[in-house]
């Protein structure tokens, strides 16, 4: 099973043309791009957009076929053989894709067999119509199937039906399967089985997001998806030796997020191809009790580069043997909500944001961290940076302060020999305060190869009293690298630090930058 | 020296329109100085091929960008001299593919083009009652390293008409260029996204050529696509 079919050749389709009239129509278009040997060069300037502007005004005729009010030799978008106009529709929305019959003839038999994208949540969001749709959808399709986005309530009202939906020809080979939960936090009892049905695209699906569900270990066993690239398992109930064993069952694995699972505790992980792990593991109980994920132990994860931690997490133990994850990049957010966190790599241990191991190893690989804490502490953070020598880059989020963060006496020995190579550094939460800017200045004033600082906060740092006292306090003139770009920027997306929902986050490169739209109004200072 | 035309083109930085037989400018047609560097080190240097099209013109392009595509890879070593015959392919269309794999060549992965998921959760905005609780991808843009997709924005937008990026569809898929086939049909689909089905019809010169009864038929079929 190639991971996509390339069915697209130019013979298919009933009007692709041969090749003799393709150039013929082609040709037509010299009127449009200069021919090589009789031409000036082209007066008209580039960039006109694609949208119907036309550098000649074609003589208008009226043609079936999809050419429309083009002239005779120009090319029309029912040109394009079938495959082709397939994948176009292939990449709308379930809806607009569903609407493409009614463009002409002929499109009217192409969305059928087009790969499928039906997504739930573009559908009515009433359940019983939901449904109806989706049979609807199912019923009239011929497959094959790109991507299935499931309501969760659909499945939980009947398991039976999900079930049955995955066995229609219209999702076969399917490469994505979706389960869009709606978080409830307390509802994890009397999860339905995941559809046995799930089992017969163990060949074809690449991306999984199951949730909601519960994989029994017989269903663990059966676990094998040979194409398999991203797997989330969110809300499910699942035993320990079922997770390793569905794990395992992915050999090609490279994306794995695990969300608030019930049943397993510790999850070791052994794979040559995981190159990122997102956990999320529920906060927790009144008795300080987890009921989710409270270890995981990295044993051998030569390819793995990103651990991220999405939510809140207490209690969460993490374990990096030594030289099991040489390629690990992106670290975070490490909170310091519970002093039973715990982070060993190999023989450095930091408890509770501290670093509390006697001996002075460093995990160089690292270039990339999030913390959080409840009080800022810049000692904290230097110990944290010695451990991590090549950190590029720095998130910070903070909530109170400890002290003011007073650094030029303390550290006076540790600037003279140590070398700050961050880079980029966004201070998030930031109000300006004294142990805030205390903080932020030893960074400004230290670190030389600094590019960019970047300070998040409320609405007040779009004043420009606000902003022009900041660069008072915070010696901007003399900072350290005269290149470093000093923004202040309004933070109105609201939203956890580390910026995963979805196992496709995962395969961003940095998931602590702030990519959401209209969410960051920066002003850039210097 | 470069003629006056390949600077604008140069300036442009999209459509290359080097005169004939001029080696020289003819590397203008790509973007990377590499190719320049090459180009004039020589005409056949081995190194580069020459896309012959119908009508007889040329386009130089290098090996390592001529990768890109399945067709001219399997027809490289079968030809004489280096010259590819191209049929069907307007020349120029075939300047401006070669102009796209000129500066995809460099970064071009096989594999990884083979094996891309289709994003089936587009960068695009849906518009989706906002449920907090929906767990939804959050959009990601991606680092743009080598100015790649900047690059691609840019091809795109030059394009004079939808008769032009058909073309570059056509020829794309007749050369097995992965890349740049995804890159038009995604600049298709977004002419039509967010638009109803006559805007659709609109933007790209479609002919409603179904009888009234036709229509009401297909609007049964898929009926659960015009609910709403």
């Amino acid at each position: 099973m190639a991971p996509r079919p390339k069915k697209r050749s130019r013979a298919s389709g009933p009007s692709a043309a041969p090749d003799g009239q393709l150039a013929a129509e082609i040709g037509g278009i010299s009127a449009i791009l200069p021919l090589p040997a009789t031409d000036a060069p082209d007066p008209k300037p580039a960039g006109a957009g694609g949208d119907g502007s036309r550098w000649q005004e074609p003589p208008v005729q009226a043609r079936g076929g999809g050419r429309g009010n083009a002239g005779v030799n120009s090319i029309g978008v029912g040109d394009l053989p079938d495959a082709v106009l397939q994948d176009i529709i292939s990449l709308l929305p379930t809806k607009e894709a569903g609407r493409t019959p009614i463009l002409s003839s002929r499109w009217r038999h192409l969305w059928r067999t087009a790969p499928l994208i039906l997504d739930c949540l573009q559908l009515p969001a009433d359940l019983p119509a939901l449904s109806g749709a989706v049979s609807r959808i199912l019923a009239a399709h011929r497959g094959p199937g790109r991507c299935f986005c499931v309501d969760t309530r659909l499945f939980h009202s009947s398991p039976a039906t999900l079930d049955a939906w995955l066995q229609s020809q219209a999702l076969d080979g399917l490469q994505e399967l979706d389960m869009c939960g709606f978080r409830r936090q307390n509802e994890l009892a009397a999860l339905p089985p995941l559809p046995p049905s799930t089992f017969r695209f163990s060949r074809c699906l690449r991306v999984a997001a199951l949730s909601e569900c519960t994989i029994s270990d017989g269903a663990a066993r059966a676990f094998y998806f040979s194409q398999m690239k991203e797997l989330e398992l969110e809300r499910v109930s699942i035993s320990e030796a079922s997770l390793h064993r569905a794990i395992a069952g992915c050999p090609i694995l490279e994306c794995l997020l695990l969300g608030h699972s019930v049943g397993s505790r510790r999850v070791r992980i052994k794979s040559a191809t995981l190159r990122s792990i997102g956990v999320c593991s529920p906060l927790l109980d009144g008795v300080g009790a987890s009921t989710g994920i409270v270890e995981i132990i990295i044993q051998d994860a030569p390819s793995l580069e990103r651990l991220v931690f999405p939510e809140v997490h207490q209690g969460l133990r993490v374990s990096v043997i030594a030289g099991a994850a040489p390629k690990l990049e992106t670290l975070g957010c490490i909170y310091d909500v519970d002093p039973s966190s715990r982070f060993v790599f190999g023989s450095m241990v930091i408890q509770d944001l501290r670093v509390v191991s006697s001996s002075r190893s460093v995990v160089s690989s690292i270039k990339v961290l999030a913390i959080n804490f409840y009080r800022l502490s810049l000692d904290l953070v230097i110990d944290l940076l010695m451990c991590f020598p090549c950190l590029e880059k720095l998130y910070i989020q903070s909530y109170r302060s400890a002290g003011n963060n007073l650094w030029r006496r303390k550290h006076r020995n540790l600037i003279r020999s140590f070398d700050i190579r961050l880079k980029t550094i966004v201070f998030l939460r930031y109000r300006g305060i004294k142990s805030q800017v205390s903080f932020a200045t030893f960074f400004l004033l230290n670190a030389k190869l600094l590019e960019t600082m970047r300070f998040e906060g409320g609405p007040y740092m779009e004043d420009e009293d606000f902003i022009a006292r900041q660069h008072e306090l915070l010696q901007v003139e003399k900072r350290a690298s005269i290149g470093a770009k000093i923004d202040f920027a309004t933070d109105k997306c609201d939203h956890y630090l580390t910026h995963v929902k979805h196992v496709h986050d995962l395969s961003i490169t940095d998931p602590f930058e702030c990519t959401c739209p209209e969410s960051l109004h920066v002003r850039p200072n210097h | 020296m470069a003629p006056p035309a390949a600077a604008a083109d140069k300036r442009e930085g999209k459509r290359p329109m080097p005169p004939e037989g001029d080696p020289a400018a003819a590397a203008a047609a790509g973007e990377t100085t590499e190719q320049e560097a090459q180009a004039a080190g020589g005409a056949e240097a081995g190194d580069d091929l020459v896309l012959v099209a119908d009508c007889g013109a040329e386009v130089r392009l290098t090996r390592s960008a001529a990768r890109m595509s399945t067709t001219i890879l399997h027809m490289m070593d079968d030809c004489a001299e280096g010259r590819v015959p191209v049929a069907g392919v307007h020349a120029g269309v075939l300047r401006l593919v070669a102009a796209y794999c000129e500066r995809h060549a460099p970064h071009y992965d096989p594999e990884a083009s083979a094996a891309r998921l289709r994003d089936p959760f587009p960068p695009f905005s849906i518009d989706f009652r906002p449920t907090a609780h929906a767990i939804r991808p959050v959009t990601d843009p991606g680092p743009d390293p080598h100015g790649l997709e900047a690059w691609d924005e840019k091809f795109i937008a030059d394009l004079p008409d939808n008769s032009a990026l058909f073309a570059v569809i056509l020829a794309a898929n007749y050369l097995g260029i992965e890349d740049l086939l995804d890159l038009g049909c995604t600049a298709v689909a977004d002419k039509m996204r967010g638009k109803a089905p006559e805007e659709v019809r609109v933007a790209l010169d479609i002919e409603n050529d179904y009888t009234p009864e036709q229509e009401a038929e297909v609007r049964r079929e898929n009926a659960w696509a015009f609910e709403d």
